[in-house]
């Protein structure tokens, strides 16, 4: 896990707010419940300022990025 | 069952019922300390040996008992690290409502469960040991207790008695549930998604590893690697506990011979493969295999593996009924049995049980197939343990097995008779209850 930044999500503090998928739709889209799929766990380089906001706005602290 | 001796077989059902040279009934008896100490001898000279233990495994991989299946070789690398600071954890909890070998080997092997716990515990210096056990489960417990009181603290640290929290139900047994229940919380499973775990009991490493598991390691420290790999056959070494159970309820703990066939194991039981149209391999986070092919399966991990089954905590439970329906039954199970706490379980898993029962009641289009693996797609890899997977994997491999059975419900329609009645009879001989 060296290289690069990862996508975790907690599925248990995650309680389908959705702002991640609105924040970073490249990489996150919704179930039909809200909550969040992970198209990929890996972040480009080119979306890491998106994913650190969208990790900062999370209501439930429910995304991290390590 | 010394060292020299050429009784390899029985080991963990040692005492008990041979029923033939592969199988052998666990018999109900608690082996008291001073009779475990006359059979296997004491356990001391293992403890704190490391590198002993690190040639055994190394010479002979033992694969974890809980499920999963994991090399405990690996396990033991990766806490190796954490010397001096780790709990140990003997997992009998046994969520697994069709599983009772846990139960069983508490009662008869206290102790040799806990020399297991001891000799892995002492190798990597550990601080603490517990022995979770079910809380709705009276026997092992009191069995484990007056085992712990007959040691008098032989063992190179403190061992204490957990239980689960009798809420939670089937997924009790996750590490991180286990962990849960033993710091005093909820008991249900938590985030966890890294291993080794490194905050776990009293926010320290924590070594979870089943209690057959440890018996087994137990035997294999003892004997040596040798010895332990003396039985097996199928890429599959020594011996399994192996819970079989019939649609009635009742069951039989055998322990068998690695790569031993199913159809042996049936056979001592008094079950043929007319009677039987279906078995749930694994459990319930299993799959569903019709009675033809499971005759031709072996009691293998790798065997199973390679034909893409697992056997699970080594259960296997069987009926006379239609495959489609008991999938609905297990996806109801599985969905009631939910913590409520991931999303994707909570909302998930009653809306895949209700999409399979529209296909079972007889509302069988290319809409309502299709809705199951939309579902199955949505809901895979998304839990905090391993229930959403587990309810998955069942609905897909069921979707694409009986896919024929499925189409026969179209209109309410089915191949098989009504349930009631047609419960295959349980062989009393055999019975360990």
């Amino acid at each position: 896990m060296a290289e690069g930044f990862h996508i975790y999500i907690n599925p248990i503090a995650c309680e389908g707010h959705g702002i991640c998928a609105e924040l970073l739709p490249e990489l996150i889209e919704l179930d039909e419940w809200g909550f969040p799929i992970l198209m990929s766990k890996e972040v480009p380089t080119s979306l890491l300022g998106h994913a650190r906001r969208a990790e900062r706005l999370c209501p439930t602290l429910a995304l991290l990025i390590k | 069952m010394s060292s020299s001796s050429t009784t390899s077989f029985p080991r963990l059902s040692y005492g008990g019922k041979l029923a033939s040279s592969n199988v052998a009934a666990l018999p109900v008896e608690s082996l008291t300390f001073s009779e475990h100490m006359a059979v296997f001898g004491s356990p001391e000279q293992y403890f704190h040996a490391l590198h002993h233990l690190k040639t055994q495994l190394g010479e002979n991989e033992l694969h974890g008992r809980g499920g999963a299946a994991f090399p405990l070789s690996l396990k033991l690398a990766a806490y190796e690290a954490y010397r001096g600071k780790l709990i140990v954890v003997a997992n009998g909890s046994e969520g697994e409502f069709l599983s009772h070998k846990d139960e069983l080997l508490m009662v008869r092997h206290p102790n040799l469960i806990l020399d297991g716990l001891a000799i892995l515990g002492s190798a990597l210096d550990a601080k603490a040991g517990y022995v979770h056990i079910n809380a709705l489960k009276r026997n092992p417990q009191e069995a484990m207790q007056s085992a712990l009181s007959d040691r008098c603290g032989m063992d190179p640290f403190d061992i204490e008695i957990s239980t689960t929290v009798p809420e939670v139900g089937y997924i009790a047994g996750a590490e991180s549930a286990v962990i849960s229940a033993i710091n005093r919380q909820d008991g249900r499973p938590q985030y966890f998604p890294d291993r080794p775990i490194l905050r776990g009991v009293k926010k320290r490493p924590t070594l979870i590893a089943n209690v057959e598991t440890l018996a087994q390691l137990a035997l294999l420290a003892r004997f040596g690697a040798t010895w332990f790999s003396s039985v097996g056959s199928f890429g599959d070494l020594g011996t399994r506990l192996l819970t079989v159970t019939l649609a009635n309820g009742n069951y039989a703990v055998l322990e068998v011979i690695a790569g031993t066939a199913f159809s042996e194991v049936f056979s001592v039981m008094g079950i043929q493969e007319d009677q039987v149209s279906c078995g749930l391999l694994g459990g319930y986070y299993g799959q569903i295999v019709d009675a033809q092919r499971l005759w031709k399966l072996r009691v293998s991990q790798p065997f199973l593996k390679e034909a893409g089954f697992s056997l699970g905590a080594g259960v296997v439970a069987l009926t006379n009924c239609c495959p489609v329906i008991e999938t609905k039954k297990v996806l109801e199970y599985l969905a009631a049995e939910s913590a409520g706490q991931c999303g994707p379980c909570y909302f998930g898993l009653p809306e895949l049980s209700k999409s399979w029962s529209n296909l079972s009641d007889g509302n069988v289009s290319s809409k309502s197939l299709s809705r199951v693996t939309e579902l199955c797609d949505q809901i895979i890899g998304r839990g905090a343990c391993a229930m959403p997977d587990g309810a998955v994997l069942l609905a897909r491999s069921s979707l694409s097995r009986f896919r024929a059975e499925i189409l026969v419900h179209q209109g309410g329609n089915c191949s098989y008779r009504p349930t009631s009645g047609r419960l295959v009879p349980y062989p009393s001989r055999l019975a360990v209850r």
